[in-house]
């Protein structure tokens, strides 16, 4: 009975030992985790009612720019956000300003009328675009949010 | 260890310990044991082509079922989780192929492969479970396998001549007075 015991617990020590070994690989995020976000984006509304030309200005700073090509712009507000829908335009240069004219940006929504409110909440984010021997135009993570809000009148 | 690792070892260790009590309670308990009818050679072999037959044929009936059982039940476990891993194995190295192409195809952005790479990781951690689990099942069968051939070798029963002519032994043949009229009387003790 002794020999027996013996023999099970050194098979069930075995069974554990092989039980718990692994044989597939760990999944990797190291070529990803280069890429970083850029930071303290801030977005203004700018009205010109002589002109009539309102625009948006969005800065903010990207501390490494290695292997940065460029930007890019989403935006979005809270309807358009729960249909899914976000609309994105790349800047083509590594400058960290951009004016968007709000004309386009609300019509790129979907609004051709002033709306019954007469301020619109307006969601931004930025993201850098990568391009190295790793990375082929990958966009990055984005950057906080910023809201800018617009005055219709 | 996770839930189901914990619970597969555990559940094939109970089923592994029964079986060996099995064997015990059927080594004392004479009244399981009867006369072998077949050799110890055939109940070997039958033994070798699956566990706990040997043992039910020689008459050792609860230690062959016990045998027998887990037997099948280890390898239903790792049958199963034989073809579990192998599906989901598939499944995991095509996610991977696909992260990893995220970063050459064009215009691919970052939140999309991070919720892959979330999605890898738990892929990869119930991987590591079925693969456990699978192992396990196979020690287990191999072990019950091993036991079960040790113990066709050396525990069961000799089915010798001698036993046989035991047999023969029982069976009583003497002559006998039925109704005044002189016969043959035939009676066996089982």
């Amino acid at each position: 009975m002794r020999k027996i015991l013996l023999f099970l617990a050194t098979s069930l020590m075995i069974t554990i030992a092989f039980g718990c070994s692994k044989d597939n690989v760990a999944p990797s995020f190291s070529t990803y985790s280069q890429t970083k976000k850029p930071v303290n984006l801030v977005a203004t509304f700018f009205k010109n009612s002589v002109a009539k030309t309102d625009s948006i200005r969005l800065t903010w700073d990207m501390t490494d720019t290695t292997s940065v090509t460029n930007y890019l712009i989403s935006w979005s507000d809270s309807s358009n956000f729960d249909l899914g829908n976000v609309r994105e335009a790349y800047i083509n240069t590594l400058k960290t300003t951009c004016t968007l004219q709000t004309t386009n940006v609300l019509k790129s929504m979907g609004y051709t009328t002033v709306p019954d409110t007469l301020q619109h909440v307006v969601y931004f984010t930025v993201s850098a675009l990568y391009n190295n021997s790793n990375l082929v135009n990958f966009v990055g993570p984005r950057s906080v949010v910023d809201t800018a809000t617009v005055n219709w009148k | 260890m996770s839930r189901l690792k914990a619970v597969s070892i555990t559940g094939l260790s109970v089923l592994l310990f029964f079986s060996t009590l099995g064997v015990t309670f059927a080594q004392n308990e004479s009244s399981f044991v009867r006369a072998a009818t077949v050799s110890k050679r055939e109940a070997v072999v039958l033994s070798v082509l699956f566990p706990g037959l040997g043992q039910m044929t020689v008459g050792q009936k609860t230690k062959g079922v016990s045998f027998f059982l887990a037997g099948v039940a280890s390898l239903a476990v790792f049958v199963n989780g034989n073809e579990d891993y192998k599906t989901k194995l598939e499944t995991y190295n095509r996610d991977k192929t696909t992260l990893s192409a995220m970063a050459t195809a064009d215009r691919k952005n970052y939140e999309d492969a991070f919720k892959l790479y979330t999605n890898l990781k738990s892929q990869n951690k119930r991987l590591d479970d079925l693969h456990s689990q699978r192992n396990t099942a196979l020690i287990v069968a191999g072990v019950v396998y091993a036991y079960n051939i040790v113990d066709a070798i050396f525990f069961t029963p000799t089915s010798n001549e001698s036993q046989r002519s035991e047999i023969r032994k029982n069976i009583i043949v003497e002559s006998a007075l039925v109704d005044r009229k002189p016969g043959i009387l035939v009676s066996t003790r089982f």
